[in-house]
């Protein structure tokens, strides 16, 4: 067996790491010096749905064309090849649920949101922040079926079975919770090192879970114009000034096989209960970057306050683990459930309703990452066109030319008998 | 004593080498075998049989670094002595537990073990090692060579279960990748 080798061929390892590694032995404290901690408390007057406040700008474009609604129900969803009733394998129980974008009240993201419409301002030109000009969508388009651009996979290349992980800290309501702070203390150290900064303050932030016991949240960490954030959930947020950041993300992030998958430039809008307009930001230039290496792993970069940088880390590994290897759907399977109307989509229906047909643009296959989800599945991502809407007067009158909507639609990439009890019904 | 001093008695074929040894590196070669065997007396003959085992190796032998050279023998002798008692059980020990997780980095299956696998293993090893932090490289040894357990690495690196248990797993999934970038065959 390969476990006895690897046991066997470790004896033959260097001297010095052994002895390095030796039981017992003292190596000081870990992470990075902190200069000095003083720690505040904090209480919040209502929860944070911290989830849908951190994807709901990442992945906002422009409405969809069709509403969308999840209902639960109770019906057993295991067909087998004969058509009979079986139990499933593994009891996955929980499709993915999508966040609630007009959720996003008491998030900073909110806040950036006012202030720009204060400010009334954005960038005249793409920054070029990264080395690349972020000019319009860099997408390429292309049919299903042909060789795709960045960011897509040839339908051929789909795997026969993709990992399913759990992550048992997962709250419905997006509350994060797994992480100690002594966890999320090391998250704060090792990027504040990546950065070279050093950390003068930390914060706690404190919620009540729902047994009204006090548990904490986030831990906030300052040096100068620096903040970074690490959350229970185990999500990082970076905020700095433009100047600051790294030209090399590479450097920051540590993503074993680092791929920018997204590069958008775009005009994010959040939606109130009644589908009207709640936020709007004209410009918002956003990257996401992917570790090929690890589907648990995802960064994105955004900025739409003049001068500062947001960086998200999510790395779902430091809470999740591998259920099972499961059988994936076709492309083929995907499509014919993308056109029966049987997807979720990130966003709701907002004030725009959109006729006409949509061309499908891209296809990838991804992991949506979300807190509030116990299990983390793949999905087959489509892209769509959407009618043009450059006609828009708003769009017109701050200059944005060209512009085309995009929207999203999730297919979940496993086969549905493998879920359990649980059953999305479409509309 | 200096390890140099040690060894010069081993070359002078003088009693007090082992003494000396035992002085040095007995509670350390304990713990090797212990963390291994779980049963006391085992791991006490596993520690004496290494102190003959280094009689007999120096001379010709004049070892580098000689807490390592003793370890070594103490693992091997260990393993040796776990493998013939777990014919039929599982001793418990936590070598048992880590041989459960580098599964992680195989797939399972009896693979013919040759010697230049076992090169090369060891050379994609050291690879894989040497990538590491020196953080994530203690506690990458200090599990899978020393066979110490997730709470007593964590006392160790001063860190917590949850940590040591994610960073074990992602260095079982980057070693997986280092073999099949290797070209070996798990």
């Amino acid at each position: 067996m390969m476990n006895d080798r690897l046991i066997a061929a470790l004896s033959d390892i260097n001297d010095e790491m052994i002895i390095d590694a030796a039981p017992g032995k003292q190596y000081g404290q870990t992470g990075s010096v902190r200069q000095s901690e003083r720690v505040q408390r904090r209480r919040t007057f209502y929860r944070i749905a911290a989830a849908a406040a951190c994807l709901c700008v990442v992945v906002a474009v422009l409405a969809v064309v069709r509403p969308w609604n999840v209902e639960r129900n109770n019906v057993a969803h295991n067909v087998g090849k004969n058509n009979e009733v079986t139990e499933p394998d593994t009891n996955i129980v929980n499709y993915p649920s999508m966040p609630d974008y007009s959720a996003c009240k008491g998030s900073e993201t909110t806040e950036i949101q006012s202030e720009l419409a204060v400010i009334g301002k954005y960038p005249e030109e793409p920054a070029d922040i990264f080395g690349t000009a972020a000019v319009g969508m860099d997408m390429e388009f292309c049919p299903i079926g042909t060789v795709p651009g960045d960011g897509f996979i040839v339908p051929a290349d789909v795997p026969e079975k993709l990992a399913v992980y759990r992550n048992e800290e997962a709250d419905p309501a997006g509350f994060p919770k797994g992480l100690d702070k002594t966890q999320m203390m090391e998250l704060i150290d090792m990027y504040a090192e990546r950065l070279g900064i050093n950390i003068d303050t930390v914060s706690e932030f404190i919620d009540k879970d729902e047994t009204n016991k006090d548990i904490l949240v986030w831990l906030d960490a300052y040096s100068g114009e620096v903040r970074i954030k690490a959350d229970a959930g185990g999500h990082v947020m970076i905020q700095m000034p433009e100047s600051m950041f790294p030209k090399d993300i590479g450097s920051v992030l540590s993503f074993e096989d680092q791929v920018m998958k997204q590069d958008w430039e775009y005009v994010a809008e959040s939606y109130n209960e009644d589908g009207s307009v709640k936020n709007r930001i004209y410009k918002v230039l956003s990257y996401i970057y992917h570790d090929q290496s690890d589907p648990l792993k995802l960064a994105s970069i955004w900025t739409a306050v003049e001068g500062v940088v947001y960086l998200h880390i999510y790395d779902y590994g430091l809470l999740a683990e591998k259920v099972d290897d499961y059988p994936v759907i076709s492309p083929a399977r995907a499509l014919e459930k993308l056109k029966a109307g049987e997807y979720c989509a990130p966003l709701k229906n907002g004030s725009t309703l959109f006729s006409g047909e949509a061309q499908i643009v891209g296809l990838r296959i991804e992991y949506y990452l979300d807190p509030a989800m116990e299990y983390i599945v793949p999905f087959y991502v489509y892209t769509a066109m959407l009618p043009d809407v450059t006609s828009d007067a708003i769009y017109s009158e701050y200059g944005i030319k060209d512009a085309a909507a995009y929207a999203e639609y999730y297919i979940p990439a496993i086969d549905e008998r493998y879920f359990g009890s649980s059953a999305m019904t479409w509309n | 004593m200096e390890d140099e001093k040690i060894i010069e008695l081993y070359w002078a074929r003088s009693e007090s080498a082992v003494s000396e040894t035992e002085n040095k590196y007995g509670r350390y070669l304990k713990t090797v075998a212990r963390n291994i065997l779980s049963d006391e007396e085992d791991s006490l003959e596993c520690v004496n049989d290494t102190y003959l085992n280094a009689w007999n190796a120096i001379p010709p032998s004049r070892p580098r670094v000689l807490q390592s050279f003793l370890g070594r023998i103490t693992r091997n002798l260990a393993l040796d002595r776990y493998r013939a008692n777990t014919a039929e059980k599982r001793g418990g020990g936590q070598l048992a537990l880590a041989l459960d997780e580098l599964l992680d980095v195989s797939s399972g299956e009896n693979v013919a073990d040759t010697v230049a696998d076992r090169s090369a293993i060891t050379d994609a090893l050291k690879l894989f090692l040497s990538g590491l932090t020196d953080e994530d490289r203690r506690i990458f040894l200090k599990r899978y060579w020393y066979f110490m357990s997730v709470k007593d690495v964590a006392h160790d690196m001063s860190l917590g279960e949850s940590s040591v248990k994610m960073r074990l797993l992602r260095m079982r999934e980057s070693l997986r990748r280092t073999l099949i970038k290797e070209g070996i065959e798990i």
